[in-house]
């Protein structure tokens, strides 16, 4: 009885934050579902469902230190639900996507703490047409120098491959973006948000959209909600002092530059935002 | 399947033994004198409780009662956070089963047996007996005798399990 009372509290609240966890996965609030899971963890360290349906969860929000840690935890374990081991085996087996091949990783070895050449991926890919982190490098390369119209095209590719494939439906958003199809920039979004109704990149990207089309209250609203569900995300704190300012929020515009001013990373993404807010850049049509 | 009702008293003893303390516990707490418990043995009862004439028939039907209530939460306690790592986290380990164990024998002995309905039966006859408790008590008899009958077919196994591993499923379903 003693025993028992003891472990009451903690199994209960575990159970209680898996269960709510189970629940976000079956709306695709994959943020919401991670976060539940990582409350139970803390509690039930090496339960087989919480590792399990954290795989899950960190996959859909591209969090693959999670994934591969938690897949690594549930190896050697039995698992019951057959339908669950079935996902899982596709996160494994899809996750090989978002990370250099073998062979990949050979030709990526000479460039150590250097840019690799776009050459370097083609000559590549002319030998291995279907790697997709080799296709995905290639294309952030080519955003990277504005050349987004090869940018697309070898998105295209790549959704071909896989059509659920993350970083390419959130490169997408914003290359449609800078090429002025703000529709098709959207529709990727929502792609993307189908798949995770808490997909952040997505989110925010939306809201850019959104906002570089006019439409600044929806887009403020959008960049908040993300802003709700991750306060320390580099790129939507950005979006966020964009919202602010074309909302002229001043006040807040300022506060969210200083908050990401504490952040190195945040650097590079608040320079694009305050080169908007300086006019350096013109950002709305 | 049939097995011998001794065997099933032996390996849930834990049960049998928090059923006969439940007795002594209500004649306790309304200061009915005790004479002798046997909280286990082969035969039937089980364990049995005797205890002087008790005079309010309300206490009566407690004492008559009152394993249901004791054993079903004592059940549940124990079991609940077991059941837990076993069904919800698929991570249970010995001490869970144990715990899983001990509930499920204790919950499936709250049922009264029929000597505590017998008890009930022959307190509702007197003529002094009000009939707010006779309106109580018969339904209550019935409800003892039919879980008696139920037992043949593994009621009280069944109501054991629901308690200490359907009813932690079933709140956790509810408060989420």
């Amino acid at each position: 009885m003693l025993i028992s009372i003891i472990w009451l509290p903690g199994n209960l609240k575990a159970a209680l934050a898996l269960a709510r966890g189970e629940k976000a996965e079956l709306s695709r609030n994959y943020i919401t579902e991670q976060n539940e899971l990582e409350k139970a963890k803390k509690s039930v360290p090496q339960s087989v469902d919480i590792l399990s349906h954290l795989v899950i969860a960190g996959f859909n929000n591209g969090d693959f230190k999670t994934v591969l840690s938690s897949l690594n935890d549930l190896e050697n374990r039995t698992i019951d639900d057959s339908a669950l081991v079935s996902k899982l085996n596709d996160i494994a087996a899809r996750t090989k996507d978002y990370f250099p091949s073998d062979s990949l990783t050979k030709v990526l070895d000479v460039y150590k703490n250097k840019s690799v050449p776009d050459t370097v991926y083609q000559r590549y890919l002319r030998k291995s047409p279907m790697d997709v982190f080799a296709l995905i490098s290639l294309a952030s390369a080519y955003a990277g120098e504005e050349k987004y119209k090869s940018c697309d095209s070898i998105l295209s590719t790549i959704l071909v491959i896989d059509h659920a494939y993350a970083p390419a439906l959130n490169l997408k958003t914003m290359v449609k973006r800078e090429l002025n199809d703000p529709d098709s920039s959207i529709y990727y979004c929502d792609q993307t948000l189908e798949i995770n109704h808490q997909a952040l990149y997505a989110l925010s990207s939306k809201s850019r959209t959104l906002l570089k089309t006019g439409k600044n209250q929806e887009g403020l609203k959008l960049a908040e909600e993300c802003y709700d569900l991750d306060k320390s995300m580099s790129y939507n704190l950005a979006t966020l002092a964009i919202a602010y300012h074309l909302n002229k929020d001043y006040k807040h515009r300022d506060a969210i530059i200083a908050v990401a001013a504490k952040d190195s990373d945040s650097e590079s993404y608040m320079k694009y935002a305050k080169d908007i807010i300086s006019n350096k850049v013109k950002f709305q049509n | 399947m049939f097995i011998p009702g001794f065997l099933i008293t032996l390996a849930t003893f834990p049960g049998v033994i928090v059923h006969e303390l439940a007795h002594q516990f209500f004649c306790r707490l309304f200061n009915v004198p005790v004479f002798k418990v046997v909280y286990i043995k082969t035969g039937n009862p089980a364990g049995y409780v005797l205890h002087e004439t008790v005079s309010n028939k309300w206490h009566s039907m407690l004492i008559s009662i009152g394993p249901f209530f004791v054993n079903t939460i004592i059940g549940a306690l124990i079991a609940f956070p077991a059941a837990l790592p076993v069904f919800k986290f698929d991570n249970g380990n010995v001490a869970d089963y144990l715990l899983i164990y001990l509930g499920v024998s204790i919950a499936m002995h709250a049922f009264p047996s029929t000597g505590d309905g017998k008890a009930i039966w022959n307190d509702l006859k007197h003529s002094e007996t009000s009939v707010f408790v006779k309106i109580l008590g018969y339904p209550i008899i019935g409800l003892i005798y039919l879980g008696s009958l139920g037992s043949f077919f593994w009621l009280d196994v069944a109501y054991g399990i629901a308690i200490a591993v359907g009813f932690p499923n079933l709140l956790i379903s509810l408060a989420t």
